[in-house]
């Protein structure tokens, strides 16, 4: 209990005892991402960061008291190896990969924990080109890696290159859209299908 | 050597699903059989997807609670919450206490009724038909108490931003404390029913093993990764709500197999209940609802953020995009049945086609969670 | 009145056939009702005086259902094989006493002709399986062939127990030299053996595993409706009170045991009465048992089920076997201690086995 309450109390001057791991915070104000305080652990790991990855291409910044780096597509393999491999990362807990797109870029981010170290990081690789995004797979290093990246390529069209079993995932074999794409209007899916008649609003 | 050659032998392939009493929904797997050994297993999923993913960018903030019901299913407080935080977190408001100790109770009992749904479920794919009767009268009880606080049986839509719909029915508490002592039998009497019984022991011990190094390379959480021997809980590895002053354990297993994946949701009913009883006993009177800017529209301010919580099934984890519009930008789901699903494939090594049914059953999956 | 012994057989067949298909209809309901109380149900309750109509609705139902036959099926075997699983139980009542008296025909080769004909249904769900042209089907069909002979093996030596003790294969004789001891103390590992075997046989829980509803989806019967599937039920019922009705005269005493009406002390009707009543306790006793079980027990895995069959049972009831024939020789007394012998040295291998 105690070491937990310490790890989620980082203000002493915090009022007790409902300890919480986001402190009250006004609404209107800057950006939360800066208020929020850093996590002891995820200072300790931006410190490390910053002297064992000089030749790694990255930005850091504290989101929500997690450290979040954000690197070019060409640097991951070698990130994630060091992140899974570097005793003092050992980041052996693949949680998600999420693809965003931005219109512009499309985003791959990986939220990494450690069950060794009890610490999180966030891994962001922005793909610039958004008609043919390609990417290394990740799956040699995390087997969890798998669905996700399957999920990842069928929903935005990222191309995951070395990836194991390229098939679509959750979508039918016909489905040569995107849905995720900002582009993919909703109600377009249904009108060009064949038997589906769209209904009018209620309103 | 013409024997050999008369007794070739030629694998078949099993179609188990989408229709099938053992898949529990739409899963489908095409298993590779040599007589009753299972050589090899092809997961197929996506038959219960709805786009979940999308229909939350072309939905208010809240609204998307709505659909948020009908991923887990049969964890829906448990969902709501870990939305519902994510959203405070980045409008940086707080939930009043009673609100918080509301959630709290609501999500553990989930916790129960969802597991006691594992329980009847993997009794029958065990082939006992009793057990799930005796689950399903010990869901019922909770599920009239979760009607009456939301006024639906499933899809509750009752966490919001800031704390909750309205204020919990009078003579909750009351009601509750009163149950809780016949929640705890029902536990018991669901022990007692299936986990001493010779049968049971010899169909699921050493059945569908998975090692802690495996389940962690897979990503499985929750109780299959607990069953392993990993003490991970995201109530304590990265606590949240009011999950830090409360007394609870986090059981694990030892072998990793499809007993003591049973064992440990047993066990953590067992604690849920700890943690109602001491949630009762706190539960403060006071506002619900923390004000959020609700005019003209309910905003979230721009940034993102991932969110996780300890669902009944694993690591439930949802990264939320932000640009302060009226709706959100990007929601992306962390399921954990859909990663602990990638897991099947090793833990079908060296099985029976009737292990595949009981370990399948052992990884508690919701297709709509896994499919979204 | 004695009619000729043709018209006789004949007559008696017919009425056995129609108790046969009534006893179906009403074990049906029983083991509804007792599942449903096991399980906190009420089970049926609707259709008459406490749902005891539901069973002729639910024949009649299914009487009138379509009766499919998949198109990639092999006809003639798919369509054949519901009955040879019927006949050959059907055929089982023929030599089954319910009382001394009533009795179709009683065999001198009773109990050689109820084992022979007791094991011809496998012949039938491998048909089924076969001919479905379904994995399932074929899986649970061969699941139900490699079941059923493992478990022929130690039922007949169990029975064979009987035999060796009673020297007789008539099942009139032996239900009569029952009348001071029934064999079931006697033969207490013999009346072990002969429920489990023939619980396998039955295909009951928690031996269900041709038919099991949760991995193969009801096997060999996945493709049928209608009519023949519930011939398939029918005969999955007669089989559960022909073994119940085998195992009460074997075992039980039968219609004589614990007392039997002295000659003189009732007319013939009452007697007859009294028989049957006997007979109706024990066999609905033995059932009821079985249905408890179907209630309580998850399934085996059918490796443990032929690992079970064949390094338990078999050498148990070879042991059996072997006490019985030295108790006939040098005397009951060997039956005490060998039977003490063998409880005792089967709890020391369960205690070796739990560490």
């Amino acid at each position: 209990m105690a070491d937990l309450d310490e790890q989620s109390q980082p203000t002493p001057s915090e009022p007790a005892p409902p300890a919480r791991p986001v402190p009250a915070r006004a609404p209107a104000g800057p950006p939360p991402g800066e208020r929020t305080p850093v996590k002891p652990t995820a200072q300790a790991l931006a410190d490390h960061l910053a002297l064992a990855w000089p030749d790694v291409e990255h930005h850091a910044r504290f989101n929500f008291g997690d450290i979040e780096l954000t690197m070019p597509a060409g640097q991951l393999l070698a990130a994630v190896e060091r992140c899974r491999n570097d005793p003092a990362l050992a980041f052996d807990y693949l949680m998600c990969v999420s693809g965003v797109d931005y219109e512009t870029s499309i985003e791959v981010v990986y939220h990494l924990y450690s069950y060794q170290h009890h610490h999180h990081l966030t891994l962001k690789v922005t793909l610039a080109d958004c008609d043919r995004p390609t990417l290394d797979s990740v799956t040699a290093i995390w087997p969890a890696a798998d669905w996700h990246e399957r999920e990842a390529a069928e929903m935005l069209g990222i191309t995951f290159l070395g990836h194991p079993d390229p098939r679509p995932l959750l979508l039918d074999d016909d489905v040569d859209e995107h849905p995720l794409r900002r582009s993919h209007q909703l109600v377009a899916v249904y009108a060009d299908r064949p038997g589906i008649v769209e209904e009018p609003d209620d309103d | 050597m013409t024997t050999e050659r008369a007794l070739r032998t030629v694998d078949m392939h099993i179609n188990v699903g989408p229709q099938h009493p053992a898949t529990h929904g739409v899963f489908r797997m095409v298993l590779e059989v040599d007589g009753e050994r299972v050589a090899g297993c092809t997961p197929y999923i996506g038959y219960l997807h709805r786009g979940f993913e999308k229909l939350a960018e072309n939905e208010e903030w809240q609204e998307v609670i709505i659909h948020l019901d009908r991923t887990d299913y049969i964890s829906q407080f448990n969902n709501e919450l870990c939305y519902a935080m994510g959203m405070e977190r980045l409008l940086g408001v707080e939930p009043p206490e009673r609100a918080e100790y509301a959630r709290v109770i609501l999500a553990e009992l989930n916790r129960i009724v969802s597991h006691m749904m594992f329980y009847g479920a993997f009794g029958a794919d065990v082939g006992a038909l009793t057990p799930f009767l005796y689950a399903f009268r010990e869901r019922e009880r909770l599920q009239r108490l979760f009607e009456a606080v939301s006024g639906a049986r499933l899809m509750h839509f009752y966490f919001r931003a800031g704390g909750l719909k309205e204020d919990l029915p009078e003579g909750f508490a009351d009601e509750l404390r009163r149950m809780l002592p016949a929640v705890q039998h029902g536990i018991d009497e669901c022990d007692r029913l299936l986990t001493q019984n010779e049968v049971f022991l010899s169909r699921t011990v050493g059945v569908g093993k998975l090692a802690a190094s495996e389940a962690i390379a897979y990503g499985c959480s929750g109780p299959v990764l607990r069953a392993s021997g990993v003490r991970e809980d995201v109530r304590r590895s990265d606590p949240y709500s009011l999950y830090p002053t409360l007394d609870f354990d986090v059981p694990v297993g030892k072998n990793g197999d499809c007993f003591d994946r049973y064992w440990v949701r047993l066990a953590e009913m067992r604690e849920s209940v700890r943690i109602v009883q001491q949630c009762l006993d706190r539960l403060p009177e006071g506002p619900i609802r923390t004000p959020v800017p609700r005019y003209p529209h309910f905003r979230v301010e721009p940034g993102e953020i991932y969110v996780h919580t300890e669902n009944p099934r694993g690591d439930y984890g949802l990264y939320l995009v932000s640009k302060g519009g009226v709706q959100p930008y990007r929601v992306k789901l962390r399921s954990p049945c859909f990663c602990n699903l990638m897991a099947l494939g090793p833990m079908l090594r060296d099985s029976y086609l009737a292990d595949a049914v009981v370990i399948l059953g052992s990884l508690d999956i919701v297709l709509g969670e896994v499919d979204r | 009145m004695t009619l000729p012994a043709d018209i006789d057989a004949l007559v008696r067949l017919f009425v056995v056939a129609n108790v046969v298909l009534l006893v179906v209809l009403v074990l049906i309901y029983i083991e509804r009702k007792v599942l449903a109380h096991i399980q906190q149900r009420l089970g049926p309750m609707r259709t008459g005086f406490h749902g005891i109509l539901q069973t002729p609705a639910d024949a009649i139902k299914l009487l009138i259902k379509e009766d499919l036959t998949p198109q990639s099926a092999d006809r003639w075997v798919f369509q054949l094989a519901p009955f040879l699983v019927f006949v050959p139980i059907f055929m089982m009542f023929v030599t089954i006493p319910f009382t001394g008296e009533l009795v179709v025909r009683n065999l001198d080769l009773g109990i050689f002709y109820l084992v022979a004909f007791s094991s011809l249904h496998v012949v039938g769900l491998l048909m089924a399986g076969w001919g479905s042209d379904n994995k399932y089907a074929l899986l649970g069909g061969v699941r139900a062939a490699a079941q059923l002979i493992s478990f022929e093996l130690p039922l007949a030596f169990a029975i064979l127990g009987v035999v060796v003790w009673s020297g007789s294969l008539n099942l009139k004789e032996i239900v009569e030299l029952q009348t001071g001891i029934p064999f079931l103390l006697l033969q207490p590992l013999g009346v072990l053996i002969f429920l489990v075997a023939s619980l396998a046989e039955l295909s009951r829980t928690p031996f269900d595993i041709p038919t099991a509803e949760s991995e193969v989806i009801g096997g060999p019967l996945v493709e049928y409706s209608g009519m023949r599937w519930s011939i398939f039920m029918l005969a999955e019922y007669a089989s559960l009170f022909a073994t119940a009705a085998i195992a009460a005269a074997i075992y039980l005493g039968g219609w004589e045991w614990p007392f039997a009406p002295r000659a003189g002390e009732l007319d013939g009707w009452a007697a007859r009465l009294a028989g049957v009543t006997w007979f109706v306790i024990k066999t609905l006793g033995l059932i009821i048992l079985v249905f408890w079980l179907r209630g309580t027990l998850p399934r085996l895995r059918i490796d443990q089920l032929m690992g079970f069959a064949w390094k338990m049972l078999i050498p148990f009831s070879f042991i059996n076997l072997i006490i019985t024939a030295a108790a006939v020789v040098y005397g009951g007394v060997i039956l005490l201690a060998g039977w003490l012998a063998t409880g005792g040295f089967a709890y020391a291998v369960y205690i070796r086995s739990r560490r």
